[in-house]
C-alpha cells in the first residue's frame, strides 16, 4: 500500500530535528545540514510511491541524509567517523521512539531558553554563525582552548538540565550524571 | 579532571565539530561511540543541541567574556552552567529555521496535517496581497532552493528567496541543476528546474510559467481550490490529483502527464485537448501541436546538419562549406563563467524528452576541424536521470582538446561515454544518463572549431 502524500509530508516535517541532527553530526555545519534535510524531503516526495509505512519513510530518509552528509563531508575533507559508528548512530536514531525524541527535544528547548545571554551568544557564534573556536577566540580575545572548554561545559550543563527536566525515571542517559564545577 | 565517558565525548565533540581532533583523538571518539550506547546517545544529543542552538533567536551582546562569564556563573548554584532566567524573546521575526524548529517540536506530538499546515503557514511571512485571512489551502511557500534563486515581489523588489510567496511575485532560478520548490499546505508541490521563472497569482492558485520547467505534483482538491497552470501558449485549468511536467521553451510548450489527466486550453480559453497519463503534448507558437505517448529517449542519436538547426538551438551557426554542412562555434557570454565570452556550440535543450540515453559503453563520435589547437577544448553533456521529474543533474565531460587540422582535413574523435565521468560535476546517480544539452567549448580563444558530425552510438556499435 502506498502512503498518502500528506502522511509522508507529516513524517518528514515531524522528524526534521532528528534528520538534521544526523546530518549535522557528519557535516558539522547546521546550515548545510538544513540544506541536506530539504534535499532529502524533496527526494522523498519524489519517491513517495515506494514507501509502505511511516517507519519506512523515516528509515529511507535517514539513510539518504547520511549518504548525502558523508558525500559532503568527504568533499570538504572532513575526517569522517568510521562507517560502523555511523551505522550505530543511524540505527540508534531510528530505534528511538518519536515520543521519547519529542520529549527530549522539548526539554532541550526549555533549557536553551534559560541560558544566560552570554551562554546563548557563545552557542550562536559556534553553531548559528558556524565560527570555529579559533575565530571566536580572536573575537573574544581568548584562547581557542578556553572556548572549547566553555563550549563543552555548556553542553554538559544542557545535558544535565535535560536529564533533570525529564526526571530520573525517564533519564535518557544510563550513565550517572557527573558533578562538575565551572 | 573529569573522566566520565559522557564528559569526555563532550570535550571531543566541540573539537570534532571544528575538524580539530588529532588522529588519536578521532580514534578515541570512534571507540567511545562504538563501545557505549549511552555515549552514542550523548553524541547524537550534542548534534541536536548544535542544531537547536543555531535556531535560537539572534541576540546582541557587546563584549562577551567567556572566562569571566563562566567564573561568574559558578558563583551561584542556581545560575550554574549558564542557566539563568532570561526574558522571553520578543523578536517578531520567524526565520525559516525557527519556523521549522517549531514544526519539528510541535509536530512530534502528532498533530494533524491540517493543523500542521496552519502552524506552518501562519506567521510574519503571511504577506499575501489579498484582504482577509490567507487561504491555507492555496497559500504557497518556497521551501527548498538549490542553486541561484530570486523572488521579486509584484513591485519588482527583491524579497526573501524562501518563505511565503506573495501574490504577483515571480520566482526565478538560474543555472543548471538549480531548483526551487513551491510547497502548498496540502503537500502539493511545484518544482522549478534549471533556468525557470514562474509568477504566482491568487495566493498560488494561478501559476504562470514564463520559461523553463515546472514539475507539479498536485494532491486531490475541491473544485474551487484547484490550480491553474498557464504558459504563454496554453493553460491547464483547475488541475488536481495529477503529476504533470510543464516546459516552456522559446517557441513551444510541452506537457508531460505522468499521473492523472489534464484539460488543456488555449490562452483565449478555447478548449484544446485532454492529455492523459503517459502522454506528451507539444504546442508550438505557430499553433501546430502534437500529442503522443511519452517517447523513450533513444540510445542512438545524431545531428542532422543537412536540415536547419532544431528550434531552440542556443549557440553556434550552421553553414555549408562546399558540400559539407557544419556547425561553427560562436562567441557567447557564458553565464556559468560570469559572462566571460567563450567560443562554443550549445545545442537545443531537451529536458523532457532528452536527446539521447547513455551508459558507460556508449560511444560518442565527432568529426571536426579547427584552425588552431585547443588543448583544453571540451565536449560536454548535461545529463539527468531517467525520471524527467527528478531535478538531479550531472555532467559528462571530454576535456582532451581539439587539434589543428590542415586544409581539407577532418578529424574524428571517438570517446567512450565512461571516460567522460571523471569530472567534478559527474552525475551522482547511476546510468543510464539522459543527455539534454550538448556543449562544445574552446573557451576564450576562437580556434575556428567546426563540427560536421556528432553522433551517439549504443554499446557495441
Amino acid at each position: 500500500m502506498t502512503l498518502k502524500l500528506d502522511t509522508v509530508v507529516q513524517v518528514l516535517l515531524r522528524e526534521r530535528l532528528r534528520m538534521t541532527a544526523l546530518a549535522a553530526s557528519v557535516v558539522r555545519d547546521v546550515h548545510t545540514a538544513d540544506d541536506i534535510y530539504q534535499q532529502v524531503v524533496l527526494s522523498a516526495l519524489e519517491n513517495r510511491t515506494q514507501f509502505h509505512d511511516t517507519g519506512h519513510v523515516l528509515a529511507w530518509s535517514l539513510r539518504a541524509v547520511r549518504h548525502r552528509a558523508v558525500d559532503l563531508a568527504r568533499s570538504r575533507q572532513l575526517r569522517p567517523l568510521p562507517d560502523e559508528v555511523l551505522d550505530l548512530l543511524e540505527s540508534r536514531i531510528e530505534d528511538t521512539a518519536a515520543t521519547e525524541w519529542s520529549e527530549r527535544s522539548e526539554a532541550l528547548h526549555h533549557c536553551l531558553r534559560q541560558l544566560t545571554t552570554s551562554a546563548r551568544g557563545l552557542l550562536q557564534m559556534k553553531y548559528g554563525e558556524g565560527l570555529t573556536a579559533l575565530v571566536i577566540a580572536k573575537r573574544l580575545q581568548r584562547t581557542a582552548d578556553a572556548v572549547y572548554q566553555s563550549l563543552s561545559r555548556l553542553h554538559r550543563c544542557l545535558r544535565k538540565c535535560v536529564e533533570q527536566r525529564l526526571g530520573s525515571s525517564k533519564n535518557s542517559f544510563p550513565s550517572p550524571p557527573t558533578e562538575v564545577s565551572l | 579532571m573529569n573522566t566520565s565517558p559522557l564528559s569526555r565525548v563532550e570535550e571531543l565533540f566541540v573539537r570534532y565539530w571544528d575538524n580539530a581532533l588529532s588522529p588519536t583523538e578521532t580514534d578515541e571518539l570512534a571507540e567511545l561511540l562504538a563501545s557505549d550506547p549511552a555515549v552514542l546517545d550523548c553524541f547524537q544529543f550534542l548534534s541536536t543541541q548544535a542544531v537547536a542552538s543555531a535556531e535560537l533567536p539572534p541576540i546582541a551582546f557587546p563584549a562577551f567574556d567567556v572566562e569571566h562569564e563562566a567564573a561568574k556563573e559558578s558563583e551561584e548554584a542556581g545560575r550554574e552552567c549558564g542557566l539563568g532566567r532570561v526574558p522571553p524573546n520578543k523578536s517578531g521575526g520567524w526565520s525559516r529555521r525557527r519556523m521549522l524548529r517549531l514544526l519539528g517540536g510541535g509536530l512530534a506530538a502528532g498533530i494533524s496535517a491540517f493543523a500542521f499546515g496552519r502552524t506552518f503557514w501562519r506567521g510574519r511571512d503571511d504577506r499575501d496581497g489579498r484582504d482577509g485571512e490567507p487561504d491555507e489551502t492555496t497559500q504557497v511557500r518556497v521551501i527548498a532552493v538549490h542553486g541561484t534563486a530570486t523572488v521579486r515581489a509584484a513591485d519588482g523588489k527583491l524579497i526573501s528567496a524562501t518563505g511565503t510567496v506573495p501574490t504577483g511575485a515571480t520566482v526565478s532560478i538560474q543555472g543548471l541543476g538549480s531548483t526551487a520548490t513551491l510547497l502548498y499546505p496540502d503537500g502539493s508541490t511545484v518544482a522549478l528546474l534549471n533556468d525557470s521563472a514562474l509568477t504566482v497569482h491568487e495566493s498560488g492558485r494561478l501559476l504562470l510559467l514564463h520559461q523553463g520547467m515546472a514539475n507539479a505534483e498536485l494532491c486531490p482538491r475541491e473544485d474551487g481550490q484547484r490550480l491553474t497552470l498557464t504558459t504563454p501558449l496554453l493553460s491547464l485549468s483547475h488541475v488536481n490529483d495529477t503529476s504533470v511536467i510543464v516546459g516552456q521553451g522559446l517557441r513551444s510548450t510541452e506537457i508531460e502527464v505522468r499521473q492523472g489527466s489534464v484539460s488543456v486550453s488555449a490562452p483565449t480559453g478555447e478548449p484544446m485537448t485532454v492529455v492523459r497519463q503517459g502522454e506528451l503534448l507539444t504546442v508550438g507558437a505557430n499553433g501546430i501541436r502534437t500529442q503522443q505517448p511519452i517517447p523513450t529517449t533513444p540510445e542512438e542519436f545524431f545531428w542532422n546538419l543537412a536540415d536547419p538547426l532544431p528550434e531552440g538551438w542556443v549557440v553556434g551557426r550552421r553553414e555549408v562549406a562546399g558540400n559539407t554542412p557544419l556547425v561553427r562555434c560562436e562567441a557567447w557570454p557564458d553565464p556559468y563563467y560570469n559572462g566571460t565570452v567563450m567560443y562554443q556550440i550549445r545545442s537545443d535543450k531537451q529536458w523532457t524528452r532528452g536527446l539521447f540515453r547513455l551508459v558507460e559503453e556508449s560511444g560518442i563520435h565527432v568529426r571536426y576541424r579547427a584552425k588552431r589547437n585547443s588543448p583544453k577544448g571540451q565536449v560536454c553533456f548535461c545529463v539527468r536521470t531517467m525520471q524527467s521529474w527528478s531535478s538531479e543533474t550531472g555532467m559528462l565531460e571530454y576535456n582532451g582538446g581539439f587539434q589543428a587540422t590542415s586544409a581539407g582535413e577532418w578529424r574524428w574523435l571517438h570517446i567512450p561515454a565512461g571516460s567522460m565521468l571523471a569530472n567534478k560535476h559527474t552525475p551522482a546517480f547511476s546510468a543510464p544518463w539522459v543527455g539534454f544539452l550538448v556543449i562544445f567549448n574552446t573557451f576564450e580563444t576562437d580556434v575556428g572549431l567546426e563540427v560536421a558530425e556528432f553522433r551517439v552510438t549504443s554499446p557495441g556499435k
